[in-house]
């Protein structure tokens, strides 16, 4: 299984938002196995904890559940984006980028100083 | 910030849906392992195989759920939950500790409860009238320390009109009055009010209307309106009252409406309206008087400023009419209604109070000590969990629910006392120096007091048994038999130390409540010479109008025969004073033949010749009173034995001539000579207290001036007569009235020097010591007895080796005396250093009464004997083979 990729606090509800933004409505399962494919399988998730990040971000009111039944005729419970999340994402990829960006500024000083 | 508090809704709502949430999350892992596992199938799999990766990916179910439960939650509150669904399962599988602990708690809380309800509705929030706490009373006050309590219809308009800190005034007159109804004859209170009186307390009436300004116009109908206790006692609660036509002092008037109950306004049992008009011609002030006045002030207007500017108001009146304020220093005073009517008892309640709190701690200090020793008895439960990971906050927590738990137990129980309490205490306001209106209740600010009261109790003895009994030496608790550890050695201390500190509460509770039962015994020590319990008493009022003029004799002594046949009456006579009391006429009185110097005088008793008998006091020479002699006003007397001593010294007063030389008119004797006829006991006639003054008495027919009681004396309650000797009176004649019928022994005792108030403070008090002294007992016992059972295995070596059982017992026996006698001695100096505060209080009864201190003291001392009997009998009991085989 390789090594795994540590999660920062917050990345995965960001990949959760992401995902939903992207797929529109889409059951856990369905989130779980978007985020292991765009991560190229990086990201190996103990499926279970995209849960806690959905009640995590139902509570925030970003995302909005309701029950559905998948192509296969399951029911599931599917997940939405609200206006409140949109914002929040984009507030939040903002963020990131410019947190990434930073820190990429940062660890590159550090390898030329090592150099 | 909005969306935090979305959260914390939504975290509160899941706490509550905990239940329906998990299976949520649950339908959820269910949808994934099957999606999942549809997935895997497709790509070629076993189905069964399939399920069982789709599960093995999704990971552990159960702490997804439980990361799951983290996020909605508050972990801290689920985890409190839980703290207390464990403390209440712990505290129910120890009911003896438990049941004692909230017990002990609940008198403790259940006292301040009771006391803070009284506080609250007697000083806080008696009044039912609207905005009752910016009520102030207004009075012209003068001299150093004189009072006018009424004030004229002039000042009271000046008051309002020239200046700006009232909101609304009424001016309230009290009188009595003549009630004259369909089968009715009574003495009646009234008050004369202003007319917007009403609209100026805010009260609405339950029946019918109230009065306004157009009643108080000058040629309006009469109208009264009826008190609800009235109107009950005397009209049966009759529906239909509103519209009747009573007879007040002769004048017809009509009932207009009926107040709710507890509208007391002046204690009044009709409320009349009248009208304030300004004087025309000046007077003085006697004249035009309205009555007490009373004012609401503005909001965020002080006494101090009201009375400022009142008595810039006054003092121009002072200026433009000199004659009208004769006396020196002559001011406007302002008070808050409640101090116009509380007064002394204000001091009473707080110091009652000062000792429920003082209650309160000594059950802290109990509740306390059963904890730590049960924190010691639990060390290895507490070692075991901090072995198993529970963190020192997650132990010092759980512990710290489990005394919620307990004073929670502790707030409902003592509510429950103090609702009991609040009934009797109730059942004795009538006779306090309280507003009437006040009503004891257990309402919503003083269950959160109770509420309060609890949660800092907790803090008092719930904190440091938390924290100590969480800090555990983890293999000492875990492995050892506890009693040799160090920590078990400083709860020791500690407990010990909660004993002396009981000690010296308890002591200071003690004397506090001996110093004031022996002040009131002082006061109530009083001699009258006669037996006041067994006499009933009742005044007489008449109709006003003539019809009575030179009938009365005849009405008394119909009124008399009548009583006399009431079953068990044994006697009964008509007086002009009540006898303790002597507020009677006196005269000067010569006797002829003697050499006098005019300085002698007696107080005139007028009376029927059965007044002997009355009151039990026996003729000591020659004799009583006849028939005879009242029945045809003859001019003969008796004499008491002071008048005897000091007039007559050795010489025999009988047959003796007696001059009074002011008999009051009118009279029918021709001349105040009377002859002595025989001699009576001394009894009390000028003061409960005091020696007994020379006393003559005579037939009441002989004069016909003042007013006369009626006393009977009875082999039943007095307190039940009244009914009875109201018919009578009634068939004797219909529109006489009893004027305040009751026991004479309500009268003495309501008299100065003994007030309602001390003899609340006495019980009360008496009352909170008696509990707190088992408290007490409770807690010595409690403590020594732990320290008996810690040391059996040191007494069973003592006595396997040949040490004497009576020394076990003196041991323990020592223990207890030595902190008993500590905390003895620290409440000693308390007292001492704090009984200065009482001493105005007290009556003829130094504050370090060494009685009182001595009694006090060998009370706890026997307190703690008592309570460490127990223990000692234990220990001079303990079976060396059997303890030793037994202890690990």
């Amino acid at each position: 299984m390789g090594q795994k990729l540590d999660l920062l606090q917050g990345t995965l509800d960001l990949m959760v938002l992401q995902t939903l933004a992207s797929l529109g409505s889409q059951h856990g399962y369905g989130i779980a196995r978007r985020v292991e494919q765009v991560s190229g399988h990086e990201v190996l998730l103990n499926q279970g904890t995209i849960y806690a990040s959905l009640v995590r971000l139902q509570q925030r009111r970003w995302i909005k559940a309701e029950w559905g039944t998948s192509e296969n005729n399951r029911r599931a419970r599917f997940y939405s984006l609200t206006k409140s999340g949109e914002k929040a994402l984009e507030a939040r990829t903002a963020n990131w980028e410019r947190v990434t960006a930073v820190m990429a500024r940062v660890l590159r000083q550090r390898r030329e100083e090592d150099r | 910030m909005i969306a935090a508090l979305a959260r914390f809704f939504a975290r509160l709502a899941a706490l509550f849906r905990a239940r329906r949430l998990d299976h949520a999350v649950e339908d959820d892992l269910a949808a994934h392992v099957d999606l999942m596992a549809d997935d895997l199938v497709a790509g070629g799999m076993e189905p069964s195989a399939a399920r069982r990766e789709a599960r093995l990916r999704l990971g552990n179910v159960a702490s997804a759920v439980d990361a799951h439960r983290t996020a909605r939650s508050f972990g801290w509150l689920d985890d409190a939950w839980r703290d207390v669904g464990y403390a209440v399962r712990t505290l129910g599988r120890a009911p003896g500790f438990t049941s004692a602990a909230v017990a002990t708690l609940a008198l403790g809380i259940g006292g301040v409860t009771l006391m803070y309800s009284v506080i609250h509705h007697v000083l806080v929030a008696p009044f039912p009238y609207r905005d009752a706490e910016r009520i102030v009373r207004v009075f012209v006050a003068f001299g150093d320390s004189g009072m006018r309590p009424d004030v004229t219809a002039d000042e009271f308009l000046d008051f309002q009109e020239q200046s700006d800190v009232f909101e609304g005034a009424v001016a309230a007159d009290d009188d009595s009055a003549h009630l004259l109804g369909e089968g009715l004859a009574e003495r009646v209170e009234i008050v004369r009010g202003t007319p917007e009186m009403f609209r100026y307390l805010g009260v609405q009436p339950e029946r019918g209307r109230h009065f306004g300004p157009p009643d108080a116009e000058p040629h309006a109908p009469p109208v009264a309106v009826l008190n609800h206790r009235t109107w009950t006692a005397l009209f049966g609660g009759d529906p239909e009252v509103v519209g009747r036509t009573i007879r007040l002092d002769g004048e017809p008037r009509t009932i207009i409406g009926v107040m709710p109950p507890r509208f007391e306004w002046h204690d009044a049992d009709f409320w009349l309206p009248a009208a304030a008009p300004r004087r025309t011609s000046p007077g003085t002030a006697d004249s035009n008087r309205v009555g007490q006045f009373y004012a609401r002030l503005r909001p965020g207007v002080t006494v101090e400023a009201a009375r400022e500017r009142l008595n810039a108001v006054l003092q121009r009146r002072v200026t433009a009419s000199p004659q009208e304020y004769p006396r020196p220093n002559t001011r406007a005073e302002v008070r808050a209604l409640i101090d116009d009517t509380v007064f002394d008892f204000r001091a009473v309640l707080y110091q009652l109070f000062s000792a429920v709190g003082l209650l309160l701690f000594i059950a802290c200090g109990n509740v306390a000590n059963m904890l730590l020793a049960r924190a010691t008895a639990r060390e290895r439960e507490t070692a075991v969990r901090a072995a198993l990971g529970a963190t020192r906050w997650r132990l010092v927590r759980q512990l710290f629910v489990e005394s919620l738990a307990l004073a929670f137990g502790g707030v409902v129980c003592g509510a429950l006392l103090a609702s009991v309490g609040i009934g009797i205490v109730q059942g004795w306001m009538a006779n306090l120096e309280v507003p009437a209106e006040a009503r004891l209740r257990l309402d919503l600010p003083v269950l959160m007091f109770a509420t309060s009261a609890g949660l800092l109790a907790t803090l008092f003895f719930g904190l440091y048994p938390a924290l100590h009994g969480a800090r555990r030496d983890l293999v000492a608790g875990a492995t050892s038999s506890s009693r040799s550890s160090t920590a078990s050695r400083r709860h020791h201390r500690l407990r010990g130390s909660l004993v002396v500190v009981e000690v010296a509460l308890s002591l200071v509770l003690v004397t506090g409540a001996g110093l004031f039962v022996r002040s009131f015994l002082n006061r109530t020590d009083f001699e009258l010479g006669f037996d006041h319990r067994k006499i009933f008493m009742t005044g007489f009022a008449f109709p006003p109008g003539p019809q009575f003029d030179g009938q009365r004799e005849v009405f008394y002594r119909e009124t008399l025969d009548r009583v006399a046949r009431i079953p068990g009456v044994d006697a009964v006579a008509i007086v002009s004073t009540i006898p303790p009391f002597g507020y009677g006429q006196t005269s000067p009185v010569t006797l002829p033949g003697t050499a006098n110097d005019g300085q002698t005088r007696a107080l005139l008793q007028f009376c029927s010749e059965g007044l002997p008998y009355t009151l039990g006091l026996r003729v000591t020479a020659g004799r009583g009173l006849s028939a005879a002699d009242v029945a045809g006003a003859r001019t003969v007397a008796l004499v008491n034995e002071t008048l005897v001593r000091q007039y007559f010294g050795r010489e025999n007063p009988l047959g003796r001539l007696v001059r009074i030389d002011k008999l009051p008119a009118p009279t029918t004797a021709a001349e105040p000579l009377f002859e002595v006829v025989g001699v009576v006991q001394d009894a009390a006639n000028s003061g409960i207290r005091q020696p007994a003054d020379p006393e003559i008495y005579v037939p009441h027919t002989l004069s016909s001036a003042g007013n006369r009681r009626l006393l009977v004396r009875s082999s039943i309650n007095p307190a039940r007569l009244t009914v009875a000797v109201r018919e009578s009176v009634r068939a004797v004649n219909s529109t006489v009235a009893l004027n305040r019928p009751g026991p004479l022994q309500a009268q003495v005792e309501s008299s100065w020097p003994v007030s309602n108030g001390e003899r609340f403070r006495i019980v009360v008090l008496a009352g909170f010591a008696m509990t707190g002294l088992g408290l007490l007992s409770f807690g010595v016992y409690g403590v020594i007895a732990y320290t008996v059972s810690q040391q059996t295995r040191e007494f069973a070596i003592r006595l396997a080796l040949g040490g004497e059982r009576r020394h076990v017992a003196s041991q323990v026996f020592r223990t207890t005396f030595w902190l008993v006698g500590t905390g003895a001695l620290i409440g000693l100096g308390v007292c001492l250093a704090t009984g200065r505060v009482l001493a105005s209080q007290l009556y003829e009864t130094s504050p370090r009464d060494p009685i009182t201190f001595a009694a006090a003291l060998g009370v706890i001392v026997l307190t703690g004997a008592v309570a460490c009997a127990v223990p000692a009998r234990r220990a001079m009991r303990v079976e060396p083979a059997i303890a030793l085989r037994h202890d690990e």
